[in-house]
């Protein structure tokens, strides 16, 4: 679980492909990333899909995941990564922090 | 005759050895008249300088000449066409047939795919950081 509050974000999320000897692959085309709320995270990933931007919406718990084709050659073999939960909750300066009263005209007693 | 590939640097060099001639010939004609040791010297020098930079410029002048002879060669082989190659049936079908062999024996083999995609998150930081 990865704690965050909606003051911040991961500006740095970083991809990393490996093949099941755990050594360095490639896939084709541009790995695709999502968040499995949006009204909790979004994300933006860079040109070539290896990194992204994501940022925090709201509170609540979300994860980030990334679906890529691991058949370099004209079949599809779609596989998927998931990022442990992200929970979010309000952050300081989100917060409530000011209140204000507004008491309206005065009416006569009667 | 396949075109000098340079002719302005032909030219060029030419003219050059133009004025190096007669500029060679009188310099030896003066070291060969009745003059001061000191000056033939210098006369001397000088014929060798220009003579040096004579056998330079003609040595350009014979490169432009064997570039000139090896494209005449070269335009004679047919370049820059390539034509293919025809065969007898008999022949062709065995080319065939080993090209086909060596499509399935490049078939067996295939590239270790990506299994694991993994999401490094990285530390968090302050939105206002980021602006």
């Amino acid at each position: 679980m990865a704690d965050i509050n909606t003051d911040q974000n991961f500006p740095t999320v970083t991809l990393t492909i490996t093949n099941a000897s755990g050594a360095p692959a490639a896939v084709d085309g541009v790995p695709v990333w999502a968040t499995s709320d949006a009204t909790i995270l979004t994300v933006v990933a860079t040109a070539d899909g290896m990194s992204a931007l994501v940022s925090t919406v709201a509170a609540g718990v979300a994860r980030v995941s990334v679906t890529a084709d691991a058949d370099l050659g004209a079949g599809v073999s779609t596989i998927t990564g998931v990022s442990e939960d992200v929970n979010v909750t309000v952050g300081p300066l989100s917060q409530a922090s000011v209140m204000t009263f507004s008491f309206g005209a005065p009416v006569p007693k009667v | 005759m396949a075109d000098d590939p340079n002719p302005t640097l032909r030219a060029d060099l030419l003219a050059a050895l133009g004025v190096l001639g007669p500029q060679i010939r009188g310099l030896d004609d003066l070291a060969a008249v009745s003059i001061s040791p000191e000056l033939k010297a210098a006369v001397l020098t000088q014929s060798a300088s220009r003579k040096h930079r004579r056998d330079l410029i003609q040595a350009v002048v014979d490169a432009l000449d064997h570039v000139v002879s090896a494209l005449r060669l070269l335009e004679q082989d047919g370049y820059p066409d390539l034509p293919g190659i025809t065969i007898v049936q008999s022949q062709f079908g065995e080319l065939q047939e080993e090209a086909g062999d060596l499509r399935a024996a490049v078939a067996i083999f295939k590239a270790e795919m990506a299994a694991k995609l993994a999401i490094d998150l990285g530390p968090p930081a302050d939105k206002s950081s980021a602006a």
